[in-house]
């Protein structure tokens, strides 16, 4: 996240907040103030162009039973959009190698993406991969999807091929979306046509996350029992997980190092320093439902101002968050019973230190 | 998939007052604003109290309308009469024609003041319709509106067909509707309903809700409502929408039906291209009528009504509704976007459809997808009664093109062709089409998870092989393009069969196709004798399956088998013949044929067999199957237990407690272990331990129970608490690591010493060998062994180190070393690919094993020391379960059952005693029905009254005592056991000619008292001292032999039981 180079309109959505909207019950308005003015489009002065590249690595399993699939982030370098002028060079922020679920894709609303995947000759899966992603924009072109289901090609690649996806992240696609592989079957290596036993790689391990940060600055979250709008650089860490049919899969962003991603894999324990505030972020994937308890905690419901301590969710819907730390261990967990009983759960620990600890990850 | 049904059903209901409330006020409020922070508490409660308030008041309003008109039927009438401006309303039996609807003006002579308040009166009448398919569907026969004086008949809006989803009834807030709906059997009801909540809600009909009868209501508000158009979240007018699509999500198809400016509604029917101009405002209401499922749209991205929440994906089940408000390409473009279900599995299964958004001023259409309707041709009655009549000729009726498969726990019915009997007597899980068709399948008449899989499809055709990577809830659909025979199964629970045949017209017979692949990838090509014998057998077992009278009867003084083949001209490559002919002439050629008489065996076993009679319905519950208790000492039927306060469902395996008190029974297409006493056939306890458990073991050392669940991905481990008589779940053992391929595991074994268990995983060609002792890990996945194609079964060598594994489609036995984890060889049964095997137990003693041939009907005896067959014995269609008892006097029975017959066969592995199984043989067999009085008494005890299938569909079998190595040690010294009996592992070693529990150890010098112990009286009746001592003796060494060997572990060198309690206590006890 650009956070340096935003800091400036980060901070003067601060300021103006406390300016204009004197009472909380205004944080909604305040989300879609910029969206309601009927003066055309928004424009967004700080832009800026994300240039990603990305792969689709194998993660080896021993024992038997199959290998797993993992996108990687080999490059991310941000220019400004308005000026093409270099900005930074982010790709040390993120986990080295294939991590489940893939890298987490952090930008505004008004950026854009040129995000470039690979298929390594050797490495990669064996089939054709590619990246559908949700709610951001994009044509056709860039669907990700297989030419027989959006009438233009297919829209991922083979073994030492690489596609070009264009998204433009434009007015009102502010919110967390996943991407995830979508050509079916034919990740895999089959050549079967959709409905026909797609066995596909979306389900074992090619899926991620994009967090597009609205352009106020500004979430909601439950604070001491309160809904209360937060600015969203005052959050210390994402907690991006996948609930699949058997294992909360995780990755973290923690601005209190440096928007450092840590991949944690399978059900980890995530820990927050007391008093700071966390945002989750989750999503189904594969063929099950979920029900989210979060133990001794309770949040809002997405968009509105209801109290809950349990969320149903299913395949790609997702859940999003924002709490503030209690000293003290809760458990995270789905309690859906058998769920729950094969160990879909973990730890989430708050203290004074606040260090997350990865899961047990695939290859080990 | 594993939704906890009461837990499901409260959240929803919340969830369903969450959505209904805010809604409601959405619509009033017109603003998006409505989420106040600081009153949400204040919020709910005042919401709360709107709906209790509306509840005296006038009933309707405040209850869910999906719910309001299921359970209206009775209530409606009362509420009618209490109604003064409605005269009441007829509730009797009748058709349309005899009863004419009320009409509006009838309504306006009865005027009340009430009525004022609200807006216009919509009378509305539907009545239900069978298509050609056995689906139902709703069509419109008549809407007036009625605003004040003025009358307008807008009937003229709706299709004049029956069509799925029903006609969308269109209203706006405060509008009255009386919806006088005809069921399918003409009963007429009539509901009021008051539009005070906009929003989106379903109607649906008591029966056939999943089968086509649901329909929209569509409320709109008199306000405008809010939507994310261009980025921005603005005020939508209703009135300003160029088209409405309604979605339903049912099984796994999208029904749908497009409304469009002028309110005029078009059928969409199956996974339709919903087509739009660029930048068209266009609503989309998504509805769930049977199944969990998410909705998303590719490249659109709308408001959650009732919240500021911006979506893209929306949980949808049967008691949600949706709808939001796009412009077509906002900010995308032009393209064709897909819409889908997210649930993988059910866009495995065809879950799909397109978005088409064409450039402006483009007039991009809809296109309906396929349909159950049977289209008239137009172009002369001729060719209509021509091909009706070359159906009649072919022997079949005509269903139309679009074939409906309802998913059962009905036996012999469980790929239920909707359309009912194509083949009248003879199957009901056939569909027959023309030159091309679809097939839709829905899982509504099961409480399990299934999938839809191809087993044989004509070799080439499009959309083969249909198939899903996990076993779930929904449905599935599936063009077949090519003519031939294509059969469809459950990989769960692979005797459900389905089978479509695609005919070609332009043939005078009825075409199984050029050639077929079966979903092993072999080729079944008609120019091969073996091809064409697979081919015959498979099709054989299908009309045996499907079809309840062929199944073999062996009650009766002369038992006859008559089967019930269609006499059809079939064409199969360049082979034509009769059906009858090619399913009957590898059996000898007659549909008729003498079955043996029951013979009982001559000499006794020892104790009794439970045998899972999983067919057999009984009088008071809906779903089949019981236990039925074989007392082998007379051979007679004891007792069934069949569990009706439990609908106890389709019980496919037991094991015991190792006292032998206690039955654990699992329900395969449920999700429930049951325990009930042994001793009474009392009900102790049922509990839900996941989908589809299939089969139950206990660890013979510390008796906690293993069930492994064919419908998830583990198995479940519990105890059963002897104190107050329940089950407590522990956990579940996951049989694959996080984000591998579903397993589905089956039919597990446990080692003897209790420290690894290997299952077998249908879904993924291999098995999972688990630790299950605390210096393994426990219960971490030790090895994945590939095996052949859908491993199902298990057998386990005395020692613990070889585990044989049924591969039910290679037809093959792998043979696994459990501690090397490989294959040691794979051992082809007779007729390979055509026996399909099942249960295979190992022998106590270790010296042969009995495997069930399901479709070959045959029983193979394997020879463990050269894994070889050495003899081959005829069985029953459908032959299933084996385990071994204890004959009287020593020696082992292996007890055989089969589904498709009511009796059990016992054979005799080693008549003579040899230590050879060449001699292996029939010893007798055992009806399973049980004898009746004069009277018509049972004769035996039994919780229900049979009603059909007697003593048919024998499935799992468990011999008491428990004599295999491991739980025989356990065994009280009440049973009459030999010493060899006792001692299987002593057994196994001297015929071996191994010392005792070192199998691996080539250190002869090992003293063996207990072996020569068992030499030298051989039938002598042990003190308990010594029996005591042994089995401590037994538990420790194998205990201690089968533990890795680099791990360092402390040696018990004590020999009571008290030690052996040590022993006990250092594997995993969970805690309470």
């Amino acid at each position: 996240m650009n956070y340096y180079h935003h800091f400036s309109i980060l901070l003067i959505a601060f300021v103006a907040s406390i300016l204009v909207f004197g009472n909380i019950d205004q944080v909604f308005d305040s989300i879609y103030a910029q969206t309601q003015e009927d003066s055309g489009d928004p424009i967004y002065p700080y832009a800026v162009l994300h240039k990603i590249e990305m792969s689709v690595q194998k993660i080896e399993k021993s024992g038997g039973g199959g290998d797993l699939y993992g996108y990687q982030l080999d490059q991310h370098l941000l220019f400004n959009s308005n000026t093409g002028e270099f900005l930074n060079n982010i790709t040390k922020k993120y986990s080295p190698g294939p991590t489940i679920p893939g890298p987490s894709l952090l930008i505004e609303e008004g950026d854009s993406v040129e995000l470039t995947l690979k298929n390594p000759d050797n490495t990669g899966a064996p089939g054709m991969v590619s990246i559908h992603v949700h709610g951001i924009h994009y044509s056709i072109a860039s669907d990700g999807t297989l030419g027989m289901l959006n009438g233009l090609r297919d829209e991922g690649v083979k073994p030492g091929q690489s596609i070009k996806y264009h998204w433009t992240a434009g007015p009102g696609t502010a919110g967390t979306w996943p991407y995830h592989d979508h050509t079916l079957g034919f990740s895999l290596g089959h050549s079967n046509a959709p409905g026909t036993n797609m066995n596909g790689a979306e389900t074992i391990g090619l899926f991620g996350t994009l967090v597009i940060d609205s352009p106020t600055g500004k979430t909601v979250g439950l604070i001491d029992g309160k809904p209360t709008k937060i600015e969203i650089a005052d959050i210390s860490k994402d907690i991006l997980c996948y609930v699949t049919d058997d294992a909360f899969w995780c990755d973290q962003i923690d601005y209190n190092n440096n928007a450092m991603r840590t991949a944690l894999w399978e059900n980890p324990t995530i820990g927050l320093k007391d008093g700071d505030l966390v945002r989750f972020h989750l999503y189904g994937m594969g063929t099950d439902f979920h029900i989210f308890e979060l133990t001794g905690y309770q949040w809002l419901e997405p968009g509105t101002t209801n109290i809950i301590s349990k969320k149903k969710f299913g395949p790609l819907e997702n859940h999003v968050f924002t709490i503030e730390g209690k000293n003290g261990v809760a458990e995270y967990r789905d309690i859906l019973t058998s769920h729950l009983l094969s160990g879909m759960k973990g730890e989430f620990i708050v203290d004074s230190v606040g260090e997350s600890f990865p899961g047990k990850s695939p290859s080990n | 998939m594993k939704m906890n049904n009461l837990l499901k059903n409260i959240l929803m209901g919340i969830f369903a007052v969450m959505l209904l409330t805010s809604t409601l006020t959405l619509g009033v409020q017109n603003s998006i604003n409505t989420a106040k922070i600081d009153d949400s508490e204040g919020k709910k409660g005042s919401s709360m109290q709107i709906s209790k308030s509306q509840n005296t008041e006038m009933k309707l309003e405040s209850v869910h309308p999906i719910i309001q008109i299921a359970e209206a039927t009775k209530e409606i009438g009362k509420e009618i009469e209490s109604n003064e401006y409605l005269k009441k309303i007829d509730n009797t039996k009748g058709e349309l024609e005899s009863t004419p609807v009320e009409s509006a003006s009838e309504i306006g002579t009865h005027p009340n003041s009430t009525l004022s308040q609200y807006g216009k009166v919509n009378e509305v009448t539907i009545k239900a319709e069978k298509l050609p398919n056995g689906q139902y569907a709703y069509r419109m026969l008549k809407h007036v509106l009625q605003d004040g004086e003025s009358v307008e008949d807008l009937t003229k809006r709706y299709p004049k067909i029956a069509t799925i989803p029903g006609p969308s009834i269109e209203m706006t807030q405060h509008d009255v509707l009386i919806l006088h709906s005809i069921d399918e059997t003409g009963l007429k009801k009539t509901q009021e309903i008051r539009a005070e909540k906009p929003g989106t809600f379903e109607y649906y009909g008591e029966h056939y809700r999943t089968l086509g009868l649901f329909g929209a209501i569509i409320i709109n508000p008199n306000e405008k409502v809010p939507a994310q158009i261009n980025g921005k979240v603005v005020s939508v007018d209703i009135e300003d929408l160029e088209k409405q699509y309604v979605l339903f999500m049912v099984g796994s198809t999208f029904w749908g039906q497009e409304i469009d400016a002028n309110h005029n509604q078009k059928p969409l029917w199956t996974n339709p291209t919903l087509g739009a101009d660029l930048n068209q405002l266009v609503r989309f209401h998504i509805l769930g009528a049977a199944h969990q499922h998410t909705f998303h749209l590719h490249a659109h991205r709308w408001l959650d009504p009732g919240t500021t929440n911006i979506i893209d994906t929306k949980l949808i089940d049967p008691q949600s509704t949706h709808w939001f408000i796009v412009e077509a390409g906002d900010k995308v473009g032009i393209g064709t976007w897909q819409y889908h279900c997210h649930v993988f599995a059910h866009m495995e299964a065809g879950m799909m459809g397109e978005f088409k958004v064409g450039s402006a001023g483009s007039d991009t259409k809809s296109i309906p997808g396929v349909s159950p309707l049977v289209e008239v041709k137009s172009s002369s009655s001729d060719a209509q009664s021509s091909e009706d009549s070359e159906a009649l000729e072919k022997g079949f009726s005509s269903q139309g093109n679009f074939i409906t498969f309802d998913i059962t726990d009905e036996p012999g019915q469980w790929f239920r062709n909707v359309g009912g009997e194509l083949l009248p007597g003879i199957t009901n899980s056939l569909g027959i089409v023309e030159s091309k068709g679809t097939a839709q399948f829905i899982m509504s008449s099961t409480n399990t998870v299934h999938t839809i899989s191809s087993l044989l499809w004509p070799t080439g055709a499009p959309n083969m092989p249909f198939d899903q990577m996990t076993s779930y809830r929904g449905g599935g659909i599936v063009e077949l393009e090519k003519p031939g025979l294509y059969v469809f199964t459950c990989k769960i629970h692979p005797y459900m069969l389905g089978g479509m045949i695609v005919d070609d017209p332009k043939t005078e017979e009825l075409d199984l196709g050029d050639k077929l692949t079966l979903n092993t990838g072999t080729l079944l090509d008609p120019s091969e004798a073996n091809a064409l014998a697979t081919t015959s057998a498979l099709l054989r077992n299908f009309f045996i399956a499907n079809n309840p009278n062929n199944w073999q009867d062996y009650s009766g003084a002369n038992p006859i088998w008559n089967l019930e083949i269609p006499e059809m001209d079939i064409k199969f490559g360049d082979e034509k013949t009769n059906l009858k002919t090619f399913l009957l002439n590898p059996i000898g050629g007659k549909d008729t044929m003498p079955l043996n008489s029951i013979q009982t065996p001559l000499e006794p076993g020892v104790g009794e067999v439970w045998i899972n009679t999983q067919f057999e319905k009984t009088a008071n519950k809906s779903k089949p199957g019981s236990a039925t208790k074989v007392n082998v000492e007379d051979w007679i039927i004891e007792r069934k237990v069949s569990l009706p306060q439990i609908n106890m469902n389709n019980p496919h395996n037991m094991w015991s407690d190792s006292q032998q008190d206690i039955i654990y029974q699992t329900q395969w297409f449920d999700n429930r272990l049951t325990a009930f006493d042994r001793h009474t056939g009392k009900l102790l306890d049922d509990t839900k331990v996941g989908d589809a458990p299939s089969h139950v073991i206990t660890n013979p050392i510390n008796d906690l129970i293993y069930v492994a669940l064919s419908g998830e991905q583990g198995v479940a481990e519990l105890k059963f608490n002897k104190d107050n008589n329940k089950f407590e779940i522990l956990r579940i053992i996951p049989t694959q690591d996080s984000g591998q391929n579903p397993t589905s595991p089956h039919g597990p074994w446990i080692t003897p010493d209790g420290r690894k268990m290997i299952t077998t995983n249908h879904l993924t060609d291999d098995t999972s060998i688990i630790g299950l002792a605390s210096n393994l890990i426990d219960g971490e996945i030790l090895n994945r062994t590939e095996t052949g194609h859908m491993p199902i079964a298990t057998g386990m060598m005395p020692d613990g180190n070889t585990a044989y594994v049924a591969d039910f489609l290679s037809s093959t036995i792998s043979v696994i070393d459990m501690n090397s984890k490989k294959i040691l060889k794979t051992i082809d049964l007779p007729d390979k690919g055509n026996a399909l095997p099942i249960e295979t137990p190992v022998s106590p003693n270790g010296q042969y094993i009995v495997t069930a041939n399901t479709l070959t009907a045959t029983i193979a005896i394997i020879d463990t020391e050269t894994n070889t067959i050495v003899k081959t014995l005829p069985c029953d269609p459908g032959c299933h379960g084996v385990n071994f008892g204890a004959k009287e006097g020593g020696g082992y029975y292996a007890y055989v059952s089969s589904k498709f017959s009511n009796r059990m066969i016992v054979v005799d592995g080693d008549p003579n005693n040899d230590g050879k199984s060449e001699d292996a043989k029939i010893a007798g067999t055992v009806l399973l029905t049980g004898k009746y009085a004069n009277d018509g008494d049972p004769m035996f005890n039994t919780d229900d009254d049979i009603i059909k299938y007697n003593g048919m569909g024998g499935q799992g079998v468990y011999p008491i005592p428990n004599i295999n190595p491991g739980w025989v040690e356990k065994l009280d010294l009440s049973w009459n056991l030999t010493s060899e009996q006792r001692d299987p592992v002593t057994s196994f070693n001297q015929i071996n000619n191994q010392p005792p529990l070192q199998a691996n150890n080539n250190d002869d010098s090992t003293s063996n008292e207990v072996n020569s112990d068992s030499i030298q009286h051989p039938q002598e009746q042990i003190n308990p001292q010594i029996i005591e001592e042994k089995i401590s003796q037994l538990q420790q060494q194998s205990v201690s032999q089968a533990i890795d060997p680099n791990i360092v572990t402390e040696q018990v060198k004590n020999t009571t039981l008290d030690k052996l309690n040590n022993i006990i206590s250092l594997l995993p006890v969970p805690s309470p």
